[in-house]
């Protein structure tokens, strides 16, 4: 056996585990009062706990869910210190993420191309898509649009959904539920300060009126200095022997406001982020801190939800959404005179979205819905700074809707069927119809087994289409079908099992042709895995969840496995309770093995731990955490993209994170 | 393309672990600890650790006539149809003490245990079992609480409803004056109000 770190932070764990199955002693009938437990609440808090949403678009039971679906909570972000929705979506089974020091890219189930813009899965706050028009990207790292303290959960619905949801929702859906009154103080203060000079502060004002509309107003601001870093592909006199300095710095302001009245909820979203490329990426003069860029995100949602006797419900909402992308890039012209470009993009877009939800009889749900966008504005521009001649300016706009219509039907007490389809229609490339069908059976108590069928496409997306260096403007939709198994058993004793065996076939992948140079629909590629879940809570509020992925991707066409997609991918997380709910240790390791970099290489396998000490209630309405990432300082690195020299691009060594948070 | 070694200092060899034998002894280990009596469900099942919340509420919220069922110092909760809310129920709500009875939870099998309930949770039931059902506890001050939306109008007394991703509940008063129960006026202040179905009406 060989005794790397790895396992001798699995050993450690094990031992702590076991000897806390020591410790434990089985208590009687006699129930606790559990800080989680919601006996303990006043009826009027109960109504406002909003239960599970999104596989279906309607409420549903997780178990009933025509999908694998994991739920991250409020807590769980607490008490693990998770700082980004990539924080929380590297938490669950089967996700990883890439982090090239400018952008966060989203892995899934051993599919993450270098540098693809996160246009393969489906981003949205409270149901609002937030993916954008023209990379069609939904941001998960520092960059992203809701801070993570106003997120109630997050659930991750695996598979594709576009029967439900159309372009983007290829590999999963991740539906972001913000919190609302009466679930936060009236008037709350956040900050925190973490290494490499991060400084971030929030405050949020939420107030419910008498028999009127309740509305929060949130307001975030995060800034990092960023690192000194070192890459050994520079080490040369002429670009500072490697080292980049003041050139790793970001911030993120962010805005949220939602208010409901009655069946309408009005919400308010934005946020402005800028990141210094430190690595030298696209061939600009290394250590020169003018290489960088800007994301604006932006969007207004009127939502309508009203719900008739009966189970028939009826949501409809109009939205305007804007997203804005600046990028510097200083180039050597030639060496030493340095000219700088700037790219912008601009995306600004309105939809409207509306469906239907009937119970036909007890044992049928029909639902059935469209959706519209005008794409008002696809601009981007493309031009020489220091004044010279405007080298591109195009603009565009487009449309595109869709219909779909899902039928769920409980034949009986063991066995549920859901069928659904919807068929897209785009301007830009015409029709795209997309069934989906799952069988799921509860032949024992407390078991489902779901077998699943579904397919999705994504459209290219305009950058792919018109703007990109690679620009195709035949490019067709991509396409996926996947199979799969889901089986989930909750034991006695509060134990929690989830296994799935997949298979995806994905044809028509849009990559760069070696002979054309263009973007083209070239790759077919075959997905297989198995996922196995094993969570437990204990009487005391001890918590452990364990979840292994297996998983090959391979290249039809070149019979390789993927570049940045990782065989074996594991995750623990346990939270030890001190006291009650006032202090606690939340520790977590996860393992990812090693990925191949595009020059053939591999980035090797690397576990990395992180540890949440949080105490609550201090003093009265006081919060702190002090998070430690990276624990044990493991030296690890993502592979890089086509516009990085690095390989491999080094990830953070051990930081550390000190919070507070008080509300009254 | 440059090609280099991975990132990584020289003092530390990467290796790819072994990890079969640690991940199956820790599996083990969580399926030994499995045998221990836990509080909750996960965070997936809010859903159902809600209406448990609920039931136990409804056992605060409302009077029982004072000789029902007899002798006994338990307050009982019958399951019937069980699915992940009787679960909640076992484990949030079993043992905690109402009116200075504790609660025992227990499933229910023949319409006489149903009658010997305080309160009747039906999870899920054909229609003509759960028509047999509610005959049969027709009368005996039995608080009947169904999962689905038409259970209240059909002749139980209460349901849940799920209202914009919300827990709502619905109070068939017609029912609960029948069985004799006196509903509190906070929990009707927050309930749906409904009625017995036109043409279902007893006749007394």
């Amino acid at each position: 056996m060989n005794t790397s770190r790895m396992n001798r932070i699995v050993s450690c764990a094990r031992s702590v585990l076991l000897a806390l199955a020591c410790l434990l002693v089985p208590s009687g009938a006699e129930a606790q009062d559990l800080p989680e437990d919601l006996t303990q609440l006043p009826l009027e808090q109960l109504m406002a706990i909003d239960v599970v949403y999104g596989a279906s678009k309607h409420d549903q039971r997780t178990t009933e869910a025509p999908s694998s679906v994991s739920v991250v909570t409020a807590a769980d972000i607490e008490r693990y210190g998770y700082r980004t929705l990539a924080d929380v979506l590297r938490s669950v089974h089967g996700f990883y993420s890439t982090y090239d020091r400018n952008y966060t890219y989203v892995g899934i189930r051993g599919f993450s191309r270098p540098s693809d813009y996160n246009s393969r899965f489906l981003l949205l706050v409270d149901g609002h898509r937030v993916n954008d028009n023209f990379y069609g990207s939904g941001y998960i790292g520092p960059e992203g649009l809701i801070d993570l303290d106003l997120v109630d959960r997050v659930e991750v619905i695996r598979g594709p959904s576009s029967s439900l949801y159309g372009t983007s929702a290829f590999f999963a859906v991740v539906n972001v539920i913000t919190r609302m009154e009466p679930d936060v103080p009236r008037l709350q203060f956040s900050g925190l300060g973490a290494s490499y000079g991060t400084p971030a502060g929030r405050v949020t004002f939420a107030h419910a009126f008498e028999d009127g509309p309740k509305f929060l107003v949130s307001g975030s601001a995060f800034r990092s200095d960023g690192q000194r870093l070192f890459y050994k592909e520079y080490d040369d006199p002429l670009s500072n022997n490697g080292v980049t300095q003041h050139s790793d710095d970001e911030r993120n302001y962010r805005l949220f406001s939602t208010m409901t009245f009655r069946d309408f909820t009005v919400q308010l979203a934005a946020n402005s982020r800028e990141k210094g490329i430190p690595t030298g990426a696209y061939g600009t003069p290394f250590n020169d801190p003018g290489a960088r860029t800007v994301d604006d995100r932006s969007y207004l949602d009127v939502k309508y939800d009203h719900a008739f006797a009966g189970g028939t419900g009826v949501q409809a909402r109009v939205y305007v959404d804007r997203y804005y992308y600046r990028g510097d890039y200083p180039y050597y012209s030639p060496y030493p005179t340095i000219i700088r470009y700037r790219e912008h993009s601009w995306g600004d877009w309105w939809g409207t979205e509306a469906k239907v939800m009937m119970k036909a009889g007890t044992r049928q749900t029909v639902t059935a819905g469209m959706e519209f966008r005008d794409n008002l504005k696809q601009h981007f521009r493309w031009k020489n700074v220091d004044p010279g001649p405007l080298d591109f300016d195009s603009q565009r706009s487009s449309r595109e809707g869709g219909l779909y219509f899902q039928d769920e039907m409980k034949v009986s007490d063991q066995v549920a069927v859901s069928v659904g389809v919807r068929h897209d229609h785009y301007e830009t490339f015409g029709g795209s119809t997309h069934p989906r069908a799952a069988l799921i059976l509860m032949p024992f108590e407390r078991t489902a087994l779901k077998l699943l069928y579904g397919s999705a496409f994504r459209a290219p997306v305009v950058y792919e289409l018109y703007y990109g260096s690679h620009a195709n403007p035949d490019l067709k939709p991509e396409s996926i079908r996947t199979f799969e198994v889901v089986l989930e058993q909750y034991a006695l004793g509060n134990l929690r099992l989830t296994g799935s065996a997949y298979y995806y076939a994905i044809d028509d992948l849009v990559s760069v042709d070696t002979v054309s140079n263009l973007f083209e629909n070239i790759d077919e590629v075959t997905a297989k895995g198995v996922e196995l879940e094993v969570a437990k809570r204990f009487k005391n509020g001890f918590e452990v969840t364990y979840s292994s992925t297996l998983q090959e991707n391979r290249d039809q066409g070149t019979d390789r496995i993927l570049t940045n997609s990782p065989r074996h991918l594991a995750k623990l997380n346990a939270f030890f309770p001190i006291k009650r709910d006032k202090l606690g240790v939340g520790a977590e390791v996860q393992y990812t093995s090693r990925r191949l970099t595009l020059s053939g290489n591999d980035a090797p396998g690397f576990a990395v731990a992180n540890l949440t000490f949080l105490s609550r209630q201090l003093a009265k309405g006081l919060d702190l955490s002090a998070s430690v990432y990276n624990v044990f300082d493991k030296k690890y690195g993502d592979p890089g993209g086509p516009q990085h020299l690095q390989d491999v691009i080094e990830q953070d060594g051990r930081s550390f994170r000190l919070k507070f948070t008080w509300g009254f | 393309m440059h090609q280099g070694e991975p990132t990584g200092s020289s003092r530390r060899r990467f290796r790819v672990p072994s990890r079969g034998p640690s991940s199956v002894v820790l599996l083990l280990a969580l399926f030994a600890l499995s045998s221990f009596p836990a509080a909750q469900e996960s965070s997936a099942d809010l859903e159902h650790q809600v209406k448990a919340a609920f039931l136990y509420n409804f056992a605060r919220f409302v009077e029982w006539p004072p000789d029902t069922p007899s002798g006994e110092a338990s307050f009982v909760i019958g399951i019937l149809g069980s699915d992940a809310t009787s679960l909640a129920l076992e484990e949030t709500v079993q043992g905690k003490s109402v009116g200075g009875r504790t609660i025992r939870v227990r499933p229910v099998k023949t319409q006489e245990e149903a009658t010997q309930c305080h309160m009747l949770f039906v999870g899920s039931e054909t229609p003509d079992r759960l028509a047999r059902l509610l005959k049969a506890v027709r009368g005996s001050a039995v608080l009947t609480v169904g999962d689905s939306d038409t259970f209240a109008r059909e002749g139980g007394i209460v349901n849940f409803v799920m209202q914009d991703h919300h827990v709502r509940f619905a109070v068939n008063t017609d029912a609960a004056e029948r069985a004799g129960l006196k509903i509190s006026s906070k929990l009707l202040q927050l309930a749906i109000i409904v009625h017995d179905e036109q043409g279902r009406e007893e006749t007394k």
